[in-house]
Formats: structure tokens, C-alpha cells, sequence
């Protein structure tokens, strides 16, 4: 009989799944290298185990790159990658080291060769690493574009205005996507019965003051150029319905 | 469901999505898809968002019934 699982479950099997997740990595890790050390098996024996575990280890790099996460960020990607790449290639080149003195042991040592290797090898590894941190971060932050594109109002133009001193939003901007203007009062008066019109029936409203030639952001009270009340355009036509029920003076809705 | 409270109130807070995710810790996509009803966010984070707008969990993510 099957079940759903509530939330506090689910979060506890995720969190399952992931020591599960580091328990199989470390393993599959600590295995190729007995079997490479100990038990002085071929690389060809440990295919098997490294294929898995490089898939794996792509299943998780993949996932993070379509979620767009960001490690290193724009500014340092050029300089983390190759330090990372650097650690990476470190590490990898110790351990072959390890393992290819292991396997000339009693033989005639040819430690000159072996240098070699192991320099042109850490290059290798280094480069490799690097391109492929790199693209990992170039992808991700073309993601994150993606996102900001789908779901932010603050598109990197805004960002660049806000870097540059100029903080003033517009109409223009973005921020009242969504929003269609219903009313603009000329005094407290009409201003405070549209916001108990509105609250009374729980529609949420953003009101504005009018500044000549634009709009101020902050509401700070009545204004001599006048007060828009904006609602969301899904509740415009409720909106309407309850502030025309009301007997205006003057020309309010707009 | 969008949350078109969550945006207003920060709007009215002066606010960029940018700002509201830095008071809140976390990134600027993630206020993005909260408000475009993208993403559930924890208790931990509404109460975060809420303080930061200065706004009551009730005011900004209990939904009242579809007019």
C-alpha cells in the first residue's frame, strides 16, 4: 500500500540520500584506489567503478549547471578555475605518482622518465581541469542569466544604472509589471477612501505620488501633482467595481 | 499563484529584489521566483522576507480565495 510521504519525511530522505550519495562516492573512490595500490590491479580493472563514478559525478555537476549554480561568480571564474584545476591536477598527479612507484618497485628505476611523466600529466590534468571548471562556470552563469531573464525584474541594465549612482526607478524599469493604474486622487480625502475601498475587500495596491515629469518612489503624504493608486491586473475589474460604488466628486478612476 | 503582496510591499519598501536578497540571504533569482510563484519558500525565509518588509506572515503569503 503506497503512501505519501509528508514534508518533514521528505527532507529527512533527502538528507538520507545525500550522506547515502557520499557514502557510495568515497567508497567507489577508496575501492579503485586498493584495487590500484594493494591489490596492483590494472587501470583496465578498475574501468568499471571510475566509469560510474565519473557519471555520477556528472550527474551532480549537470544538475547544478541546469539549477544555474554559481561557484566561483563572473569576477574570479578566470583566476578559481585555475587554481582549482591547479589542486585538481595536484592531487591526481600525486596519485599517480604513488602508483606507478609502486609498480616499478625492484625494477630498473628510471626516475628521470618518470618525472617526465608525471610533469606532462599534471599539465594535462591541469588543462583539462581548468577548461572544464571553467565551462562548468560559464554554463552556470548563462543559467542564472536564464533565470534572471524569466523571473527578476532587476535585469543587469538596472544593475548597471544602480553601479553607475542612478538608483531611480521609472515606470520604465520594470518594477509595476503587472500593475495597471485604477485611480489618482488630488487630495488626502480621496486618497485615504480608495485605500479603505480597497483594504475592505483585501486588494492589495501600490500608490504613488506624482512628481512633475515622472514619479517620486516614496509616498510621503498628499501631493499637489496628484496620487496613483495601481492594482493588479488580474483584480483591476474587481478593483473598479468597488471604487466606482462609490460617489466621487471628481474625476478619480481612470 | 504569483505574490503580488510580496512585490508591492517591496516596492513600497523601496526595495530592489537585489536588496531584499541580500537582507534575506539569499540569491536574487530565488525573491524572483517567489514572487512569480515559482518556489515555496521555508517558514524561515518568509519570516526573513516579512521582517525585512516590515509585513506580517498573514499580509504577505496567506492567500485569500480566488475573487
Amino acid at each position: 500500500m503506497s503512501r505519501k510521504l509528508d514534508e518533514r519525511e521528505k527532507m529527512e530522505l533527502l538528507k538520507m540520500e545525500k550522506i547515502g550519495f557520499w557514502v557510495l562516492f568515497l567508497g567507489l573512490v577508496v575501492s579503485i584506489l586498493v584495487q590500484l595500490f594493494a591489490m596492483q590491479a590494472g587501470f583496465r580493472q578498475v574501468a568499471g567503478e571510475t566509469i560510474i563514478l565519473v557519471l555520477g559525478g556528472m550527474t551532480v555537476v549537470v544538475g547544478g549547471i541546469r539549477n544555474g549554480q554559481e561557484y566561483f561568480g563572473v569576477k574570479h571564474r578566470l583566476r578559481k578555475s585555475l587554481f582549482f584545476g591547479f589542486i585538481s591536477a595536484l592531487i591526481a598527479d600525486i596519485l599517480l605518482g604513488i602508483i606507478l612507484s609502486f609498480r616499478n618497485t625492484g625494477q630498473d628505476e628510471n626516475v628521470r622518465g618518470l618525472v617526465v611523466t608525471l610533469a606532462v600529466s599534471f599539465l594535462i590534468i591541469w588543462l583539462l581541469a581548468f577548461i572544464t571548471l571553467f565551462i562548468m562556470e560559464a554554463a552556470s552563469h548563462k543559467k542564472q542569466k536564464k533565470l534572471d531573464r524569466m523571473y527578476c525584474e532587476d535585469n543587469e541594465a538596472e544593475h548597471e544604472s544602480e553601479e553607475n549612482g542612478d538608483t531611480k526607478l521609472t515606470e520604465e524599469s520594470g518594477d509595476t509589471e503587472g500593475l495597471r493604474k485604477i485611480a489618482t486622487t488630488g487630495n488626502d480625502f480621496e486618497l485615504n477612501t480608495v485605500k479603505e475601498l480597497l483594504d475592505g475587500q483585501k486588494i492589495p495596491y501600490l500608490i504613488r505620488e506624482r512628481e512633475a515629469g515622472g514619479y517620486l518612489r516614496l509616498y510621503a503624504g498628499s501631493s499637489i501633482y496628484g496620487t496613483d493608486i495601481l492594482v493588479p491586473e488580474e483584480l483591476y475589474e474587481a478593483a473598479y467595481e468597488v471604487l466606482d460604488s462609490f460617489p466621487w466628486n471628481s474625476k478619480v478612476l481612470f | 499563484m504569483k505574490n503580488i503582496r510580496m512585490r508591492i510591499a517591496r516596492i513600497e519598501k523601496d526595495m530592489s529584489q537585489e536588496q531584499l536578497a541580500v537582507v534575506t540571504e539569499v540569491t536574487r533569482q530565488t525573491i524572483g521566483m517567489i514572487e512569480a510563484g515559482r518556489f515555496n519558500p521555508s517558514l524561515k525565509l518568509c519570516i526573513a522576507i516579512c521582517k525585512a518588509l516590515e509585513k506580517t506572515l498573514d499580509e504577505l503569503f496567506w492567500k485569500e480565495e480566488e475573487r
